[in-house]
């Protein structure tokens, strides 16, 4: 193993580091403020309306070209709309005449918020009856497609 | 000669570097209001409160919108999705749609300005682009800010910040984001000859910005309205004065229109870099002090009304609106009054305020966002 392997295993391992403790924040985050998931709930998007507007319009288009499978007569896939200043605007974004349409929750007391400096990102996470077991913070510092990986994840498992 | 590895010779030229970033500090610099204030704070009262029915689509807090008034109509113009929506203020009711799609994408700090009744200024922020077009939404002149020039002035036209109109050009302020404090020869503003197309720089900062630096965001916010043919006036949060300067964007003068309530506003010191990569310190060193926000000139009763704003002391979930006090000034540098807004200060929306009939309106938050309400203030 050469200098560069060793710097390449070091960025890697500080990135598994940060995923990590993102869950484990947000899972005691979510437990300590009583958030539940119904055990169905497989892939959830915290999407906050008010923060990186490239980073949350980035999320909002992967979920126009789904909203068919956040669409409210299916628990699998649920959106959390956190930090929300205006409903109207949040149906407009979204292209719906009703968020009834949706399988969502409105969280206008900010439960789902983070309380940290990522409190401006789109959060998206897997889980597994009802316990998170994986979250992407989509910030501009990860270069990563969070929804992409995560959903298409989600939709593979099923077709296995 | 041994020599180091290159990359042990990039990460310690790298380290160097960061330490040379970390010295970049500012030292705090305080502006004190030492100017005679206004000694009345009950003649501005709020007499009226309008409503206006929007619809379902139109957004409920406009970015970009003016009043029009004119043959004892009074409009409303929101421009939204492309779209400028003119109301009937006094009937309540919608009375024409022009449509702007001509003029590109007008996001976010996009705006307009009514020349006259046929002709419309538009500006684009994403693309940098000055239009007139007219009432039928056909562009018939534009032209692009130079990059070079964008570097130094970059413009937005909200309500607070409107693009002022004359017979000749127009006028838009704007800066960047700033890293550091602002020389006094660097402008603010620039106006577009649309007759000869050009686009000429000018105006500055009052001098505090040369003096300290204040966040290079909230602070560095140009707020500017038009007051005849000839004259504009800015006022800038952190200076207790106000700015007058002509059509050319050449300095005339300054009048003291200072808040009673305001003792000093303090330059931020520390280091730049982290300042600026932390939202939340941004925004709380902005509410947690006092600062100047939108001005206006009502020409029929001659006076200028300036929103004068009051340290925030707030938790996340409430809204970040400070509270504030109206400072009424006539012509001739006189203050006649600072009244202290006390009723619904935390819902009333100061960057969606106008120059309206004796006084002045300002947004009120409503309940119903299919509303737009606004109270009304004059002097009685």
């Amino acid at each position: 193993m050469n200098f560069y392997h060793i710097i390449l295993l070091i960025f890697i391992l500080c990135g598994c580091g940060s995923s990590n403790k993102d869950l484990d924040y947000i899972q005691t985050l979510y437990s300590d403020r009583n958030i539940v998931f119904d055990d169905e709930t497989e892939f959830c998007i915290v999407l906050p309306e008010v923060g990186c507007s490239g980073c949350i319009s980035g999320i909002l288009y992967d979920v126009l070209d789904n909203k068919a499978s956040f669409s409210n007569n299916q628990k699998k896939n649920l959106i959390v709309f956190t930090a929300v200043n205006s409903k109207k605007m949040l149906r407009r974004n979204i292209q719906v005449d009703s968020l009834d349409e949706l399988n969502c929750i409105v969280d206008t007391e900010n439960r789902f918020l983070l309380d940290t400096k990522d409190k401006i990102y789109p959060i998206i996470m897997t889980l597994d009856n009802g316990r998170i077991t994986n979250v992407m913070i989509q910030s501009p510092d990860n270069p990563e497609d969070a929804f992409a990986i995560l959903f298409d994840d989600d939709e593979k498992s099923d077709s296995i | 000669m041994n020599r180091l590895h290159p990359i042990i010779n990039s990460i310690i030229v790298s380290l160097i570097v960061c330490s040379l970033c970390q010295c970049s500090e500012n030292n705090a610099y305080s502006v004190q209001n030492v100017g005679v204030t206004s000694s009345d704070s009950l003649k501005l009262q709020c007499v009226d409160t309008i409503t206006l029915n929007i619809g379902n689509r139109i957004r409920p807090i406009p970015s970009s919108s003016q009043i029009i008034e004119a043959d004892s109509i009074v409009k409303y113009v929101i421009m939204d999705e492309n779209m400028l929506n003119v109301f009937d203020l006094s009937n309540d009711s919608l009375i024409a749609n022009i449509d702007l799609k001509e003029c590109g994408g007008l996001s976010d700090y996009s705006g307009f300005t009514f020349l006259n009744k046929d002709t419309i200024f538009a500006y684009s922020y994403y693309s940098k682009s000055c239009m007139l077009t007219d009432t039928n939404g056909k562009v018939l002149n534009s032209q692009v800010i130079p990059k070079e020039l964008i570097k130094t002035v970059s413009p937005e036209a909200l309500s607070c910040t409107p693009a002022l109109t004359f017979c000749d050009r127009v006028i838009l302020s704007g800066k960047p984001i700033s890293h550091s404090s602002v020389s006094k020869d660097e402008p603010i503003s620039l106006y577009w000859d649309y007759k000869n197309h050009s686009i000429i720089p000018g105006a500055a900062y009052s001098d505090e910005y040369s003096k300290g630096y204040f966040g290079g965001i909230y602070f560095n916010t140009i707020y500017q309205c038009k007051v005849d043919s000839n004259l504009i006036t800015y006022s800038f949060p952190v200076s207790n004065h106000i700015y007058r300067y002509n059509t050319n964007l050449e300095f005339v003068d300054s009048i003291y229109m200072g808040s009673r309530y305001t003792k000093s506003i303090v330059s931020k010191n520390g280091v730049v870099k982290d300042f600026l990569s932390d939202k939340d310190e941004r925004l709380n060193y902005y509410l947690e002090q006092d600062s100047y926000g939108p001005i206006f000139y009502n020409d029929k009763v001659n006076l200028y009304y300036r929103i004068a704003e009051h340290p925030l002391i707030t938790t996340d979930a409430e809204k970040q609106r400070k509270p504030f006090s109206i400072i009424a000034m006539n012509d001739d540098g006189h203050l006649i009054t600072e009244t202290p807004v006390l009723n619904n200060d935390r819902t009333l929306i100061t960057a969606n305020a106008h120059s309206y009939k004796d006084g002045i309106i300002i947004q009120l938050e409503s309940e119903d966002e299919n509303l737009i309400k606004f109270v009304y203030y004059k002097i009685l």
